[in-house]
């Protein structure tokens, strides 16, 4: 079954692929809260539709223009050679296929988001894939049912990082060297640096895990980087992470992240969303035949 | 004892407070969009290679760009061969324990040569 959200708009050809083509968004539960329109107007000027298979469903488009300039960019040596020209190319295509993404999200209580850029060859295609996955797809959809991730990223100023460090700092054991000289002063100097970086390390570790502690009990948290190692200045990242969270418990997760970070002075955190469960289904590779 | 050790990052906020970003973020939306999501493979795929051209070389572009972090554009910063990650070996951690170790002998080196100038 197809369902055209807005029979009177032709669907936009790509050039270089075939009309018949179709560029995947992202697969939800058919029939259940996502319909027919609503989508959006926007969406149904591009041709965006919904095929359905038994209780799956595909949110499927012709190939957006967008994505056809990104590909030519790439083609393009020249444009290459202008990182903005190549950066603006892609820049588009991608707000295209997040904004459906987006609209998808917002209309389900569960959606698998597609890698960007993937294009089928027939709507049928798109329908055995869905058929052929069904299982794995619906137990999927029912385990992030309800569920939407966060991009949390906590910081700590370096100075009051590395006051709350000093009581851990090893002193650092010195080499079979005379204690006067320059060269002993220049190397302790180095040890002594390496001690303080180390024990900043350290205690990052112990408050990323203190957090994740907080946050397992509202949501899965999956950590995307551990604390820095690479020079540079004023702040420092403590833990950089997704949380997968119940719509229901955001209020409790905003309230938990800014209950976490209280504690210690120079802290605080950046915090994006909700998104589309990205991250939480990077790992399902679907095989089209 | 100096903060160079460490990454600068834009501060999220003073003392315990929480910046909030929607999803309109063109890095946030990058990283998220051309790395994450379900994957479909197989020789039916219509292969716009192309556009996965583009990305791998529009990072290696970035990457040389200046402007590549105050975008946020970090994607390299969690890269397990550039970095250590959660404590596990790379190439970064083999070379810090190679510079301590050579630190080491140029600094017996050094005790030996200046005991030697004060005799």
């Amino acid at each position: 079954v197809t369902e055209t959200l807005d029979a009177t708009a032709g669907p936009r050809r790509a050039p270089a692929v075939d009309v018949g083509a179709r560029y995947l968004y992202a697969i939800a539960t058919a029939r259940t809260d996502l319909v027919s329109g609503s989508l959006g107007r926007r969406e149904a000027e591009s041709g965006v539709e919904l095929l359905t298979e038994e209780r799956l469903c595909a949110v499927v488009g012709p190939v957006p223009e967008s994505m056809a300039a990104a590909a030519s960019a790439a083609a393009d040596e020249r444009e290459l050679q202008t990182a903005q020209v190549a950066l603006g190319a892609l820049e588009a295509a991608v707000r295209d296929h997040e904004h459906v993404v987006e609209r998808v999200l917002a209309n389900t209580r569960s959606m698998l988001p597609i890698r960007f850029g993937t294009v089928l060859p027939s709507p049928d295609a798109v329908r055995k894939l869905l058929g052929q996955h069904k299982k794995e797809l619906v137990a999927l959809l029912d385990a992030l049912a309800g569920r939407r991730e966060w991009g949390l990223t906590v910081y700590w100023e370096a100075d009051l990082a590395m006051e709350a460090a000093r009581g851990r700092v090893v002193p650092p054991g010195g080499a079979d060297a005379p204690e006067s000289g320059p060269g002993h002063r220049f190397f302790a100097a180095k040890r002594a640096e390496r001690a303080m970086a180390a024990a900043v390390r350290d205690l990052c570790g112990d408050v990323a895990r203190e957090l994740d502690g907080h946050l397992q009990r509202l949501g899965v948290v999956k950590m995307r980087r551990s604390a820095d190692r690479e020079p540079g200045g004023q702040s420092l990242c403590v833990m950089d992470a997704v949380v997968l969270v119940g719509v229901e418990d955001e209020e409790r997760f905003l309230t938990a992240v800014e209950s976490a970070l209280r504690p210690r002075r120079g802290l605080s955190a950046s915090l994006s969303g909700p998104w589309p469960p990205y991250s939480f289904v990077e790992h399902i590779p679907l095989v089209a035949q | 004892v100096t903060s160079d050790v460490f990454s600068a990052y834009p501060a999220g906020g003073s003392n315990g407070t929480i910046t909030r970003s929607d999803t309109s973020n063109l890095a946030d939306i990058l990283e998220r969009v051309l790395d994450k999501g379900v994957v479909v493979a197989g020789d039916i795929v219509v292969s716009l290679v192309d556009v996965e051209l583009l990305t791998i070389r529009l990072r290696l572009l970035i990457a040389s760009v200046d402007k590549a972090k105050e975008m946020g554009i970090n994607w390299w910063e969690s890269d397990p061969w550039l970095t250590t990650g959660d404590g596990g070996r790379s190439p970064s951690s083999e070379l810090s324990e190679r510079l301590e170790r050579l630190e080491s002998t140029v600094e017996r080196m050094a005790g030996a040569i200046e005991g030697r100038a004060r005799r």
